[in-house]
């Protein structure tokens, strides 16, 4: 009896640690929002219209997750955004899609979106809203059409309830699909990185990292600016025309002086982002470095900084610094991040 | 019986020659849009047509949008419709949209004019003002990935043109960008009135006016289109020049003042 009692006293005292713990890791992931870093601007995403809630964000992950976009129901948004390559699709130079067809294109890391006034590598798209339409209806990625997406979605035993409770409705509308892939995608915050804890003052740069933080002040900055990495501009970085011709921002301006200039991606978690570059021609970090400091093709657009000095002159030690601050951009809370994981 | 005819014929008149004119009340404008190409009424998919390029051709799909409509009356004041109220996606194989009607203070207008197009500031809308006609998903009149309304969408078949389904698509859009300045294809299309009846707008009545609407413009307008050269129009190609083309489309043919108002459009 006596035994018994102390086992049950265990028991109990072991249950109440286990409910500690499980109300610790419940704290970890609890819902907080959308939340401006302090080191970050404003957002240019509004939520003016439609407040980001727990539900459209779980909504919006669920759907970003869920082949039922496409055609067949075999591509999702996370097939060439994968949370763990901070959303592109490490190891593709291309994207690919339905029917196991090539882009022409490298899928973009889907970071820090809220900030962004346009996307896509050719900038064709103005707001975030409008962006998944895209690859939806691409019939080279996912090739289906918004009325059947919602068709589908109307139809399926768990979506019209999950609607209900993000918006109020259970009559689905591709509006309503629109704001939740945004809400999910705006609150892929990535603000972990070391680089992002020398800024908050609690931690601070090696030798190395701080002589390339310096290099990179000098002769990055102008383009891939703090604290996003982008300045969000198109610019032509002399990489010559590419097999497919992809003539970028031309595409969409039909203006000449438009012509193979892209949108400068941020250079925020480059380690699990590889191959690099628009068309993801180049595989490694060090081949990019290479290409700024010997490769750089004199386009007729080709950005006036890179054309005066033609490239940017980096010896070997300038790279070895360089890479070393470039690998303080990775946040490894950012890639490993439950919250942004498939249901 | 001679005499009740007589006063009634007088009143009639009276009534048609010095209207009150309220402008607190509102009445109905009804714009009908009629197709024809060349002097040939438009038949979708079954009608044959030529061009001044000696080109036959049919018409599969003819769809544009009318917009921020403007009216002015004979003294010169301009209403404006309001902008929310303001956009019509005319499309040929839906008879209902081929007559936008408008409520508007009563009066006398001499011109009408309206946007052939989508505006650029309605094209920076967020996505939850965008409804009905203006849904970006729904009525096939968006571009996705270099976004933005397709102002004016013409399809169909020719033997001249030279792909192997026969066809011809000219999707006409581009509002003026964003931030970076782009072709703007939108036209303002300004319609005197005067010459083939000034529009008389009344309470509970329906002023109706008809447009005719020539397709045949868009081949031989200012500029000429051959199918066989020019098959395909979207964002490259000569889409500036299909723009100046639809902005002859449109001549005023006649009003009809006065109309009831059947029960069921009130």
């Amino acid at each position: 009896m006596k035994n018994k009692q102390k086992l049950l006293v265990l028991l109990f005292v072991f249950c109440g640690i286990w409910a500690c713990k499980k109300v610790e890791d419940l704290n970890l992931s609890t819902f907080i929002g959308f939340q401006k870093p302090i080191h970050f601007p404003e957002p240019t995403y509004s939520f003016a219209i439609t407040p980001l809630s727990k539900e459209t964000f779980e909504l919006g992950k669920k759907l970003f997750h869920d082949g039922i976009l496409s055609r067949d129901n075999t591509i999702s948004c996370a097939s060439c955004h994968v949370s763990q390559n901070a959303f592109t699709h490490h190891g593709h130079d291309v994207s690919h899609g339905i029917d196991d067809q090539l882009g022409i294109r490298n899928s973009s890391a889907l970071i820090n979106l809220a900030w962004s006034n346009s996307f896509f590598w050719d900038g064709g798209v103005q707001q975030l809203d409008l962006a998944p339409m895209v690859p939806i209806h691409n019939p080279i990625e996912m090739d289906e059409t918004m009325e059947n997406v919602v068709k589908k979605l109307q139809a399926h035993q768990q979506y019209p309830a999950l609607f209900q409770k993000a918006f109020g409705t259970s009559t689905i509308n591709s509006t309503q699909v629109f704001k939740a892939l945004s809400h999910f995608m705006v609150m892929l915050v990535s603000v972990n990185s070391k680089y992002d804890k020398v800024q908050r003052k609690e931690a601070s740069f090696t030798t190395a990292e701080e002589n390339g933080y310096k290099i990179f002040q000098s002769k990055c900055n102008s383009c891939h600016r703090e604290p996003l990495f982008t300045d969000h501009s198109f610019r032509d970085n002399g990489l010559g025309i590419n097999i497919v011709k992809d003539l970028g921002r031309y595409e969409i301006t039909l203006r000449e002086e438009d012509k193979l200039k892209f949108k400068v991606p941020t250079l925020r978690n480059l380690k699990y982002t590889a191959p690099y570059m628009h068309d993801g021609s180049i595989y490694t970090l060090e081949g990019v470095l290479k290409h700024y400091a010997k490769e750089v093709q004199q386009t007729a657009n080709l950005d006036p900084i890179l054309k005066e000095n033609n490239g940017i002159p980096l010896d070997q030690k300038e790279m070895q610094d360089l890479l070393a601050f470039l690998n303080t951009l990775n946040d490894e809370s950012f890639v490993n991040n439950k919250l942004f994981m498939q249901p | 019986m001679g005499v009740l005819c007589l006063s009634t014929l007088l009143c009639g008149c009276t009534k048609n020659k010095d209207i009150q004119i309220d402008d607190k009340k509102v009445g109905q404008v009804k714009l009908k849009f009629d197709h024809i190409v060349g002097a040939k009424k438009l038949v979708l998919n079954d009608g044959t047509y030529s061009n001044n390029s000696n080109e036959t051709f049919n018409i599969n799909i003819l769809k544009y949008f009318v917009s921020n409509i403007k009216f002015t009356k004979t003294n010169g004041e301009v209403f404006t419709i309001p902008k929310e109220e303001s956009f019509f996606l005319i499309n040929a194989s839906q008879s209902e949209s081929l007559q936008p009607t408008l409520n508007i203070p009563e009066g006398e207008y001499q011109t009408l004019e309206f946007n052939l197009g989508v505006d650029s500031l309605t094209n920076t809308l967020p996505v939850e003002k965008r409804a009905g006609v203006l849904d970006v998903a729904t009525n096939g009149m968006y571009w996705d990935w270099n976004s933005g309304y397709i102002h004016f969408k013409i399809e169909g078949t020719s033997a001249a043109s030279p792909n192997a389904s026969k066809s011809y698509k000219y999707h006409i859009g581009f509002f003026g960008g964003y931030e970076t300045r782009t072709v703007n294809n939108n036209r303002v299309i300004k319609i005197d009135l005067t010459k083939a009846g000034i529009s008389k707008v009344q309470e509970n009545l329906s002023s109706d006016i008809h447009l005719m609407v020539d397709i045949g413009k868009v081949f031989d307008g200012p500029n000429s289109m051959s199918i066989a050269t020019t098959p395909m129009v979207m964002h490259s190609g000569p889409h500036s020049d299909i723009a100046d083309n639809y902005a002859t489309m449109f001549t005023h043919d006649h009003t009809h003042n006065f109309q009831k108002i059947a029960n069921n459009e009130k």
